[in-house]
């Protein structure tokens, strides 16, 4: 034992200069042996926050994962076959929510099978300009180069084929003799957003000629910019073989088991009723999960000073008057950005439930605006429902309609959504009147009055909500106009979509028959193409486990 | 200062201003047209037509007493920057002018850096009082500051400090249409001269004698039309007769050539949209509007010139008038804002119409 | 094989079938030497574009018809890179930076530096300037207009500009002062029908006048919207018969229905299912402008004397509002409800009345 920690301690003197050894130090060898040992010692020191490593690291080992057998079992396959050569196994696409486990699972297995890892990480500062480099001093992790970050890529992807690499004999303390290697890709460069025709490129031959299995793992967050499906459609990837595999967010009983796993093995004893809280606040992220129970139960004065400071959120207030760290403390700064709140929020605008106490009364010309007050709040709303103000806006724009009882309450809704477009659309002054964005949650609720004096309307059927078309429409419209502007590269834009288009494409469909809208067919059938997306709140499980795809569409053709 | 030589003064239509080409068909050495703005700018204090007040302390500095701090304003064209210019002229003579004056435009660069290094370097030089031929010469530099008002702030505040520093060595003349868009204390350092719009007959008077020296061949209302055209606005009017020549080339001009050129409505338009107006039926009037937008008016020429007509119109009470003039000031504010003319002025002519027929 | 709008479209000015009185001044304007900066301004479909080639062409001779599109690209000073799309010949360069958006006085500035820098070879019958065709002028911001006056005077020695726009609304004073304004109005009714029976005499086929005269009705004094819909009539179906229909483009057909549907009912869902349709609109990129003009035309034609004014009004306030936001969907939408709840009361008040 005092071998261990004697070479333990010469570790941690001598601070690694390569940064992915942080797995290695955790590893099941050292936290059986020697982890009570320090942190009770940590702990007799201060109680800060010194651990020497993250627990959520702990689970980068095969026998602790905390993903789908299954699935540790299908990405296995898959790493035996593409290191024995099997054909078709050359690049391997892991998706799924953030946390979930996909680097955790590469990690453990290539640590198990004795591959090494090499992986990409995009250069924090890339200088594309000669001049620029040689004013700034050097910091780093810099990267002076006169490329951009896209060539770089390509270039490391082709050298780890080549070139086996230098430093893996002085960072493995054991010295064994890897197996094979494998290229793992989880930070692209943000060119590839832009352009993914560039990384498919790479992709493609990549595959052609490259020896090394590459992984990339991407998370598939409900951004559109960065979903994986853009860099990775789904017919490209069949056509040039790259497999797919995509995780599921944490189970709540894996994740549950693994919560508990990890206190008894650091011995810090946890009341099951936090963990529950916590893991449901995760909702199927284990990374922030453990997160969640370290500094939950490993606070200093000052960490929980903050935390409970006198603030907006209800549930912090609660706990301003007691001492304990209860679960709702856990989950309030740990909550995910869910759905929830936004759901929320919205139906509490559109239903608008108001207090029975008599309306404020108003001058005989404006009796008709006069409304009994409200039960929420828009500003907190906005506040809590973690969405910035156009966005709610433009959730409330798709949804108010079925919620108007007429067509004047419902131009009154517009009328105030009309005034908070124009205020949010002041870019000239940054984003300092978006504070003012309420507007349009207040408008909706007012317009909820109209025509009906001041009953509550009674709504009690469940009308589903639907996340806002704009967006898919803007991109739709852009498409076209790249399309266009092929055909066409100068004139102007106003006479070729109003009138070249349409008549060209009835005198030549062959030559510009592709840009020909559908529109007069659809003007005949009187029928339109439904853009559609759904999420519902039925219950967590559910909608836990189908990622949450706000760009999600289902287009039903009526036809 | 080598924008002012090289191109002339703004709103000259570029009309050849720089001189080059004729073709080099090598038929005869290039007699490369001046832009008449410059070519008849008056070369003299005593030529500039109708500012006495200002022409009287010039002329005394001509002999010799000291001049403040100078700051022109006014409407565009009244003679401003000739003004200046033909004092500088004076004061120091052909050879002294280059070196002692110092010309900053606003197409120029003129942020605070520039204020800072150029204007202060040439402030600091002194100058001595006599010219080269041994005549006596003022002892201060001049510095002319065009379209002073689009100026940023802070180049103008950067600017009085040196305007004070450099008191002994150097004058300023700030030049600008609206004197409020200049600091307080740079208005405060000046003494303010304001050019009047000229009147009707010294236009006239102006234009004829170029119209003789230039062989124009103009009528009497071509020449009316454009005085009404121009608004006292000389070099408006200069340059739209020069332009008006050059289209019609020896033909004689008539009104309906000069409204051409400056895009000004006919009034028969204007009659007639008042009168679609008055007839009270909205078929009539949109066909009408096609019509007038057909015909490649700008909306905003149109609205300035309807509400002329409107103002004296007989059939309208004034409380109607008001409510139309209003109707006028939203609709030329929604088309700043780049709203759709068709739309604006079918709003405008609604609004007329339901003022006319009531 | 191309449109009928490009191959007939007239090479010199010699030969342009109206407004030949103002061609012969241009003609004159060319020969007289020197060649002022200009600016064209018309209504869309004038001929404003025909008569800035058929001059380019008299300036230089035939070689400005050799066209070759070029795609160049400029960089930002924030390092964004630029693309744009030109058509140049040797003597000229036409551009339309109304698609590069806000960076639209970098690009403009760029260009004619780089045209004007670049000498011509010195031969006989040339010019000593060259030209550049900004079309779209009156979509560049207020930026790339002030940043164009000072080209315009910096290059004028080497470099003639000519600016083609819809209105001389959006061009600021300090341009329209250096430029000579030529304004390009609209052809009449009977001018275009006399065009297309040229074009058809040209082409071989027989156009009876009662279709000639109703295309030219529906093209609204657009020649190149005329010609266009006489092509299409061609192919829809030939032999010309005199009570042929006359085919809208698709967009309008659809907003015909769209506005059928406004009229027929309102209530909340029906401008749910409206909305639907406008989004197909946007998504076809039909020009916000084109969309309001087209419903309160045919939106009008459903509503009494009195409303008509009103309904205007509506139409003018929200198009305006449109500009300044960001969200074209929520200030068309607006309109529809105002409309319909203007429509709703007066339907009612009709039904009080009649009781």
């Amino acid at each position: 034992m005092s071998a261990a920690s004697k070479s333990k301690q010469k570790r941690s003197w001598i601070a690694s200069s390569f940064d992915d050894d942080d797995f290695s130090t955790t590893t099941s060898n050292d936290t059986k042996l020697g982890a009570p040992t320090i942190y009770k010692k940590l702990k007799g020191i201060s109680k800060s926050s010194k651990n020497p490593s993250l627990w959520s690291g702990e689970f980068v080992n095969k026998d602790r994962l905390a993903v789908h057998k299954k699935k540790a079992e299908e990405v296995e396959k898959w790493l035996i076959n593409a290191l024995t050569g099997v054909p078709g196994h050359r690049v391997l696409l892991l998706t799924g929510p953030a946390g979930c486990g996909k680097t955790a699972c590469v990690r453990a297995l290539a640590e198990d099978m004795t591959v090494v890892v090499k992986e990409w990480i995009n250069p924090s500062s890339v200088y594309t300009n000669n001049s620029n480099w040689e004013s700034r001093p050097w910091v780093p992790g810099d990267q002076v180069s006169e490329s951009g970050a896209a060539t770089l890529f390509r270039e490391y992807v082709s050298r780890v084929n080549k070139y086996g690499s230098v430093t893996t004999v002085t960072t493995n303390p054991s010295n064994r003799d890897y197996n094979g290697q494998l290229l793992l890709v989880e930070d692209l460069p943000n060119v590839f957003y832009r352009e993914p025709a560039l990384l498919q490129d790479i992709i493609r031959r990549y595959v052609l000629c490259g020896r090394t299995p590459a992984v990339f793992i991407m998370s598939d967050a409900p951004q559109l910019e960065h979903s994986s499906t853009r860099l990775f459609p789904p017919n490209f990837c069949s056509a040039v073989g790259v497999t797919i595999i995509q995780f599921n967010s944490v189970a709540t009983t894996l994740m549950t088991k693994a919560l508990s796993e990890v206190c008894r093995r650091h011995d810090v004893p946890v009341s099951t009723e936090l963990i529950t809280c916590i893991t449901e606040a995760a909702s199927g992220d284990l990374r922030s999960a453990t997160n969640a129970l370290q500094f939950s139960l490993d606070f200093s004065d000052t960490t929980k000073n903050i935390l409970l400071a006198p603030s907006k959120k209800k549930s912090r207030r609660k706990m301003a008057n007691t001492d304990d760290i209860s679960p709702a403390v856990a989950t309030s700064t740990n909550a995910k950005d869910s759905a929830l709140p936004l759901f929320r929020a919205l139906g509490k605008v559109l239903y608008c439930k108001r207090s029975d106490s008599p309306a404020a009364p108003l001058p005989p010309h404006l009796r008709q605006e006069e409304r009994a007050p409200a039960t929420a709040d828009p500003e907190v709303l906005l506040d809590t429902c973690y969405l910035t103000p156009p966005t709610f806006a433009a959730f409330l724009h798709q949804n108010y309609t079925p919620f108007m009882k007429s067509v004047a309450g419902a131009s009154t809704a517009l009328q105030y959504l009309c005034d908070a477009d124009l205020i949010l659309s002041q870019w000239a002054d940054g984003e300092k009147l978006w504070s003012y964005g309420s507007v349009a949650a207040r408008g909706v609720m007012h317009a909820t009055g109209v025509d009906s004096g001041s009953e509550v309307s009674k709504i009690s059927t469940f009308r589903p909500l639907v996340s806002p078309a704009f967006n898919d429409v803007t991109r739709t419209a852009s498409g076209f106009l790249e399309r266009v502007r092929s055909k066409f590269p100068t004139g102007s834009l106003h006479d070729l979509t109003s009138i070249i288009l349409p008549y060209s494409s009835i005198i030549d469909p062959y030559k510009f028959g592709g840009l020909a809208s559908e529109l007069g067919r659809m003007a005949e059938s009187g029928r339109v193409k439904q853009l559609q997306c759904h999420f519902s709140e039925h219950s967590r499980e559910e909608s836990v486990s189908e990622p949450i795809d706000y760009d999600d569409t289902i287009e039903e053709v009526s036809d | 200062m080598h924008a002012f030589l090289k191109t002339g003064k703004l709103g000259s239509g570029g009309k050849g201003a720089g001189g080059s080409g004729s073709l080099k068909t090598g038929t005869g050495s290039a007699n490369t047209p001046k832009p008449w703005v410059e070519k008849y700018r008056p070369k003299k204090i005593s030529d500039v037509a109708e500012q006495d007040d200002v022409v009287a302390v010039l002329s005394k500095t001509m002999n010799g007493a000291d001049f403040p701090n100078l700051l022109f304003y006014g409407p565009p064209g009244t003679g401003k920057t000739s003004t200046i210019l033909a004092a500088a002229r004076e004061l120091y003579g052909k050879d002294l002018f280059g070196q002692r004056v110092l010309e900053l435009n606003a197409s120029d660069e003129r942020g605070i850096q520039v204020i800072r290094d150029k204007v202060k370097n040439f402030a600091q030089n002194s100058v001595s009082s006599t010219k080269p031929d041994g005549s006596p010469c003022p002892s201060f530099k001049l510095v002319i500051l065009d379209e002073a008002d689009s100026m940023t702030h802070a180049a103008q505040a950067a600017l009085r400090r040196t305007m004070e520093k450099s008191s002994r060595t150097t004058r300023f003349c700030l030049i600008c249409n609206y004197v409020s868009r200049i600091i307080e204390p740079l208005t405060s350092r000046c003494s303010k001269f304001r050019f009047r719009p000229l009147g009707v007959a010294i236009l006239e008077e102006r234009l004829r004698s170029i119209c003789n020296t230039e062989n124009v061949n103009i009528s009497d209302e071509g020449i009316s039309a454009l005085i009404e055209v121009s608004e006292g606005d000389l070099r408006r009017a200069i340059t739209a007769l020069q332009s008006v020549a050059r289209l019609q080339s020896g033909r004689e001009i008539k009104e309906e050539h000069v409204y051409d050129i400056t895009g000004a409505v006919p009034q028969t338009w204007l009659r007639g949209l008042i009168e679609a107006c008055a007839s009270g039926s909205y078929d009539k009037l949109s066909a009408f509007v096609d019509d007038l937008m057909a015909e490649g008016y700008a909306a905003a020429q149109i609205l300035l010139q309807i509400h002329d007509c409107i103002v004296e119109e007989d059939n309208l009470r004034d409380v109607q008038k008001a409510a139309v003039c209003e109707k006028i000031a939203v609709c030329d504010h929604r088309l700043l804002e780049g709203g759709d003319e068709y739309l604006q002025i079918m709003d405008l002519s609604c609004c007329l119409m339901q003022n006319l027929t009531k | 094989m191309s449109l009928w709008i490009d191959k007939y479209r007239p090479k010199e000015l010699s030969k342009l079938d109206y407004h030949t009185e103002q061609a012969q001044h241009l003609k004159q304007l060319v020969d007289g030497g020197d060649f002022p900066h200009l600016l064209v301004t018309g209504p869309s479909g004038a001929g404003k574009k025909t008569r800035v080639v058929a001059l380019l062409r008299q300036l230089y001779g035939p070689g400005t018809e050799k066209l070759r599109i070029e795609h160049q690209s400029v960089l930002t000073a924030s390092k964004k890179k630029l693309e744009i799309s030109t058509v140049a010949s040797n003597y000229h360069l036409e551009v339309n930076p109304s698609d590069v958006g806000i960076h639209d006085r970098v690009v403009v500035q760029e260009l004619i530096k780089t045209l004007a820098s670049s000498h011509q070879l010195d031969t006989v019958g040339q010019r000593d300037f060259k030209v550049v065709v900004i079309v779209e002028a009156d979509k560049l911001t207020k930026d790339a207009q002030h940043g164009l006056r000072r080209t315009m005077e910096k290059y004028m020695s080497t470099c003639r500009i000519i600016l083609c726009a819809n209105s001389t609304s959006k061009v600021i004073p300090a341009i329209r002062s250096r430029c000579l304004v030529v304004r390009v109005p609209a052809p009449t009714n009977e001018q275009i029908v006399s065009i297309l029976q040229n074009i058809c005499k040209k082409e071989s086929l027989n156009l009876p006048i009662q279709l000639a005269e109703k295309i030219a009705v529906k093209s609204r004094r657009n020649l190149r919207r005329a010609i266009l819909m006489c092509e299409a009539c061609k192919v829809e179906s030939y032999p010309f018969s005199s009570t042929q229909e006359v085919s809208l483009p698709d967009w309008e057909v659809f907003l015909r229905t769209t506005a059928n549907m406004i009229v027929s009912e309102q209530s909340p869902n029906r401008l749910f299912e409206v909305r639907g349709r406008l989004y197909e609109l946007l998504s076809h990129c039909v020009p916000t402008n084109a969309i309001f003009q087209g419903l309160l035309r045919e939106l009008i034609q459903n509503v009494d004397g009195e409303l008509k004014a009103e309904v205007t009004r509506l139409a003018a306030y929200h198009e305006h509002r449109l500009n300044l936001g960001s969200k074209a969907i929520y200030h068309l939408e607006a309109f529809v409800a105002s409309f319909m709840a203007l429509y709703k009361k007066f339907l009612e008040e009709n039904m009080a009345d009649m009781f």
